[in-house]
């Protein structure tokens, strides 16, 4: 499914939200979830979801029809799930274990502030996937290719410079 | 070979060394989340990635005591056993490596070897991710490295653990501030084999905390060269200990009991063990290889003294006597 918002990426977050009774969905990709949390499109009140401990089939009921609602509950209720293993962040909370790879991109925020309590504000260093280390190492030649660009033209050395220009264009064409 | 019965670096201090690492595969829940089509999935792809070389075994088609057996050899983890959807365990005679599949991860890739060796662990369970990344589309992130079930193990994925056994330092209790410093560095200890009392035994495991922001090899390093100091300080505190006359006639007595008593309990074997162990790496007790005392360390639990006896029903009073029929076996 394509996010609705900006109908570009693939949706990876599921919104509920119920005022007085009335619900809205949203399937958005995990980059617009942010930004409209960002934003305050929506609020973020996961510690008062919760009031359907759900499963794959209610959290598919609740999206695509037949929702029940809430009755008393006033505020804005919001429900993100994960949509390739269902979790919801009081999941997570509760055992402070992930349901699936997907959910570290979905709740990166919620989560950002645990891995750093756990392993301090860092980034990962050493092994990767294959598919991955070109990729990381890519990066790495074009940073480095780009800073010698902007020095060579500095020094006006202008065939150099044109070399690397080439060489950072095949690069990135090659992605 | 099993690691227990191999020779290793360090032996009068180090036990063993382990490294372990968790992967998992894109696109699937972990396995609390999984149903069991999809474990079944992750299972036969796994095969398949590891293919001829690794005998895989299901662990959901054992016996509790056969599972208790794997877990006393330190095959599998005690989490292993709670999975409860469908799990197994792929191991290769060729190199020590094995691979817990769908325990709280989809693979936990492991080494185990005998005495100092972490650099040799690594290499061997790298060998074998490098094999499952080419068959496998293993889950990533730029920042977050290998994503794990838990959060604790995101970055490298890796636990490295060394086990060592510190009688020295335990009988002139130093175990407390060197838990605080480690804990300073990164590192844990913990007690094996003595129900959260560390004493028994004198056997503790030291392992990595953190696994994000730094590599494998600067883990590795870390945790060696913290060993090597612990392996210098630890003799020293043997040479003066060893010069009581009490301790002497303790260490006699303990190798006394393995070899002449008919019933050994599994808690008088751990006190004993300590001392025999104490008395073999001070050249106190001669004719007894650290390989023997390897194999008593994993072959009197009581599961593994069952089905090797193949008394399958066995009271604890008739695997006490089965223990010192072993103990008596093995030290020879
Ligand atoms: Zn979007
Ligand atoms: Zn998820």
């Amino acid at each position: 499914m394509l996010c609705q918002r900006c109908k570009k990426k693939e949706a990876n977050v599921f919104y509920r939200e119920s005022i007085n009774g009335k619900e809205t969905n949203y399937s958005v990709c995990s980059d617009c979830a942010r930004e409209m949390e960002e934003k305050g499109e929506i609020k973020n009140h996961l510690s008062h979801f919760e009031s359907h401990p759900t499963g794959f089939g209610d959290l598919f009921s609740s999206l695509f029809g037949a929702v029940s609602a809430v009755p008393g509950v006033r505020e804005a209720t919001l429900g993100k799930r994960c949509s390739l293993c269902g979790a919801s962040y009081s999941d997570i909370a509760k055992n402070g274990k992930t349901g699936c790879p997907q959910c570290y991109s979905v709740f990166s925020g919620e989560l950002s502030g645990t891995v750093n309590r756990i392993h301090g504000n860092t980034a990962h260093r050493g092994r990767a996937p294959k598919a991955w280390k070109e990729k990381l190492d890519r990066t790495a030649l074009l940073e480095s290719l780009k800073k010698e660009l902007s020095e060579s033209i500095k020094a006006e050395e202008f065939e150099k410079a044109a070399e690397l220009r080439d060489k950072i264009r095949a690069i990135e064409k090659s992605n | 070979m099993k690691w227990y019965e191999m020779q290793g670096k360090n032996k009068d201090v180090v036990i063993s060394s382990r490294v372990r690492l968790a992967r998992n595969i894109e696109g699937y829940p972990f396995p609390t989340r999984l149903d069991e089509k999809g474990a079944q999935e992750i299972i036969s792809k796994v095969r398949e990635a590891f293919g001829n070389e690794y005998t895989y075994t299901d662990l959901t088609a054992l016996s509790p005591l056969e599972i208790k057996g794997y877990i006393e050899r330190q095959e599998i983890s005690t989490d292993m056993a709670k999975a409860k959807g469908p799990h197994g365990l792929l191991t290769s005679d060729k190199n020590g490596v094995s691979i817990m599949v769908c325990e709280e991860d989809h693979m936990r890739l492991q080494c185990v070897m005998s005495g100092l060796a972490l650099r040799e662990a690594y290499e061997l369970v790298a060998e074998a991710d490098d094999k499952a990344d080419s068959a496998l589309d293993i889950a990533f992130d730029e920042k977050l490295g290998y994503l794990t079930h838990c959060p604790t193990n995101l970055g490298t994925g890796m636990r490295a653990s060394v086990m060592v056994f510190l009688p020295g330092m335990t009988m002139s209790r130093q175990i407390q501030s060197l838990s605080s410093q480690l804990q300073k560095l990164g590192l844990t200890v913990r007690g094996m084999y003595g129900e959260g009392s560390a004493a028994d035994g004198c056997i503790y495991q030291i392992s990595n905390q953190v696994t994000l922001g730094i590599t494998e090899e600067e883990t590795l390093d870390k945790l060696s060269n913290i060993i090597d100091q612990i392996v210098v300080s630890e003799r020293q505190l043997r040479e003066s200990i060893i010069k009581s006359d009490e301790l002497c006639d303790r260490i006699a007595r303990a190798e006394g009991v393995f070899r002449y008593a008919k019933m050994i309990s599994s808690s008088e074997f751990m006190k004993l063990y300590a001392d025999l162990r104490l008395g073999v790496s001070t050249d106190i007790i001669r004719g007894i290889s650290y390989e023997k005392l390897d194999s008593l360390l994993v072959n009197v639990m009581p599961a593994n003294l069952m089905l090797d006896s193949e008394q399958l029903s066995a009271d604890e009073k008739q695997r006490d006597k089965l223990r010192a029929e072993k103990i008596r076996t093995i030290i020879g």
